[in-house]
């Protein structure tokens, strides 16, 4: 078993295999080699960690994604989430983003990828001005490049 | 948006990939399937216009097409004293050129359409264009008929060696006074392209004596035939590409040659295969087959849709199971289409159903709604303990849905009794046309 202190200071138990979904995780324990002291999760709290963790049990047996997927960028992506993973991410936009932000720093690139297709299929269908709405996002674009912007509307209309 | 530039990347390449559902605007436009507009992404503010456009790979699809003279002299009218030869290249030139700044160096996914009646020499040129400037391309997805086979011919001449994706649909037209077709497979797979990782070919024939060799694909995975005609010329190109072939779909729209009984394509690393044909063809060609454990099978017949009803004769599923009796050990997703007779029961006996997670059903035609003809599905239950995803592939969505709700509740029935099966959990409806 493996102990994971999170930034507000809370400490999980949790077993080794769950725990290296995470390569960060991973890459530590075999850096450190077995210790009883826990490991410092300063980026992530501990109800993020308990959503990463219930997504890592889930998760604990599937096989490991290809070594070269990220090099091959001709492949098409689905946006299709497995019914489990939706319900698991069907949560707030603060939390959406925070097991993102979570999954990005523990180096989980499934949860990752479970979580930025979440935020495409927010994306998809909206219009700029919607996609701000959504969100919370400022327009900081110049007169100027307002103006580009439209003229790039034009051309790009019914095409 | 809080997320860092390297996730919003990621998110950007999905945005890419994505397709949106419209709404129609008005009574004169149809809703419609779109490809996501990667435009949208630089327009939302500062910091998503610079990641996107400093991400070639989500400017790489360029779709040469026609232009509607009209409909761009209605939006600028001073389009109306330029040539049209002029004019096609001011729009497309603007916005390939673009695109094409854009994706950088990444290599780019062309769609081209060679339409009747419609101006392509400016999408030709563009081609050319395209390819003569050195331009990597990984995808090429051309859409033809058969009087501009010329034109496709140029096409092939010109695709670098280095494709990975190419997809030709040829449909057919014949007018009095044009060419005879002159096109077939000798024309594609003779060709060099050895990196071609997925061909999609619809309506190219596929002669058993081709006129010049057909080529190894070595690192071919994806291969999807449409034909006419099922000959032993398909399965001479199944036997050249069988051994790295990972996905094989094969449609055939009209008749089988009679195919000799001896011969059959192992087929060792597919895992998922799709066969739509009339039950003759399906008949000659399962036998002919021999895969390893596959974890997806897709079988559809056209018989009942050319005859107008279902022959409920067991002779298709029983082929069937005994083919998916010496392959299917893994199966995950059944799916079976106009199949008449008590296709799941038959393969109750044959098959290690408890693989199986995912069932699609359905028929063709919605003359045969399902709540004419129960599913045998609903009693062939038990047999899926590990079932947990229904979809109806029938033209009509709300019966077949209502069907499928039967299904559930015999399969929440079947708890109760005590039988150790899992709750279905997911009900689609995949309907081509959608009406109730």
């Amino acid at each position: 078993m493996i102990n994971l202190t999170t930034s507000d200071n809370e400490t999980f138990t949790v077993d080794k295999k769950v725990a290296e979904k995470s390569v960060l995780i991973k890459n530590m324990l075999e850096d450190v080699g077995e210790s009883d002291q826990a490991i410092p999760l300063p980026n992530v709290t501990a109800s993020v960690l308990k959503k990463v963790l219930e997504w890592c049990e889930h998760h604990k047996d599937d096989p490991a994604p290809p070594e070269n997927e990220d090099k091959d960028d001709t492949r098409k992506r689905t946006t299709d989430i497995s019914e489990w993973d939706q319900k698991f991410i069907a949560v707030d936009q603060e939390m959406l983003f925070e097991i993102i932000l979570a999954a990005n720093y523990l180096d989980i690139k499934a949860l990752l990828d479970v979580g930025c297709k979440t935020v495409a299929n927010m994306i998809k269908g909206k219009t700029p001005e919607e996609i701000r709405k959504l969100f919370n996002i400022v327009n900081d674009f110049t007169p100027e490049e307002e103006a580009q912007i439209k003229k790039e509307n034009e051309w790009a209309e019914d095409r | 948006m809080r997320l860092p530039d390297e996730v919003l990347r990621n998110i950007f390449l999905y945005c890419h990939d994505a397709h949106a559902y419209q709404p129609s605007s008005d009574q004169h436009h149809f809703s419609e399937w779109k490809k996501f507009d990667v435009q949208i992404l630089t327009h939302v503010c500062r910091r998503w216009r610079a990641i996107a456009l400093d991400q070639g790979y989500v400017w790489t699809e360029i779709v040469l097409r026609s232009i509607s003279k009209s409909k761009e002299c209605r939006k600028n009218l001073w389009y109306t004293l330029l040539p049209p030869s002029h004019l096609d290249c001011l729009l497309e030139g603007s916005h390939h050129s673009v695109f094409l700044n854009r994706s950088k160096h990444n290599a780019l996914n062309l769609s081209f359409d060679v339409h009747v009646h419609e101006n392509f020499n400016p999408s030709m040129y563009a081609f050319r264009q395209l390819l003569a400037d050195g331009r990597r391309i990984g995808r090429i997805n051309i859409k033809s008929d058969t009087t501009h086979d010329e034109v496709l011919r140029q096409c092939f001449a010109l695709i670098p060696e280095t494709l990975e994706w190419l997809t030709v649909g040829r449909n057919s037209r014949m007018f009095i006074g044009h060419t005879p077709p002159i096109m077939n497979g000798a024309d594609i797979l003779s060709r060099p392209w050895l990196e071609l990782y997925s061909l999609k070919l619809a309506g190219v024939e596929l002669p058993l004596h081709s006129s010049s060799p057909y080529l190894p694909l070595p690192r071919l995975r994806h291969l999807e035939l449409a034909v006419t005609e099922l000959s032993e010329g398909t399965l001479d190109v199944l036997y050249l590409y069988n051994t790295t072939l990972e996905l094989l779909t094969l449609r055939c729209s009209g008749q089988t040659q009679l195919l000799p009984p001896h011969l059959f394509v192992p087929l060792p690393r597919l895992q998922h295969l799709t066969l739509a044909g009339d039950r003759n063809s399906l008949l000659e060609l399962l036998p002919c087959l021999r895969t390893v454990p596959l974890e997806c099978v897709d079988i559809t017949d056209y018989s009942f849709a050319h005859a107008g009803q279902l022959l409920d004769e067991p002779i298709l599923p029983t082929c069937i199971a005994t083919f998916l009796h010496e392959t299917a050990s893994s199966l995950r997703v059944l799916s079976f289409t106009s199949i008449a007779g008590d296709s799941y029961t038959q393969l109750r006996e044959t098959l290690p159903t408890s693989t199986v997670g995912c069932i699609r059903s359905g028929a063709l035609s919605n003359r045969l709604p399902w709540d004419v003809k129960p599913p045998e599905l609903e009693r062939s239950l038990p047999q899926f303990p590990n079932l947990q995803e229904l979809v109806a592939t029938d033209s009509s969505t709300v019966s077949s849905l209502t069907s499928l709700l039967y299904c559930v509740e015999a399969r929440k029935l079947l708890y109760g009794e005590g039988t150790i099966t899992k709750p279905i959990r997911r009900l689609a409806a995949s309907g081509r046309s959608g009406r109730s």
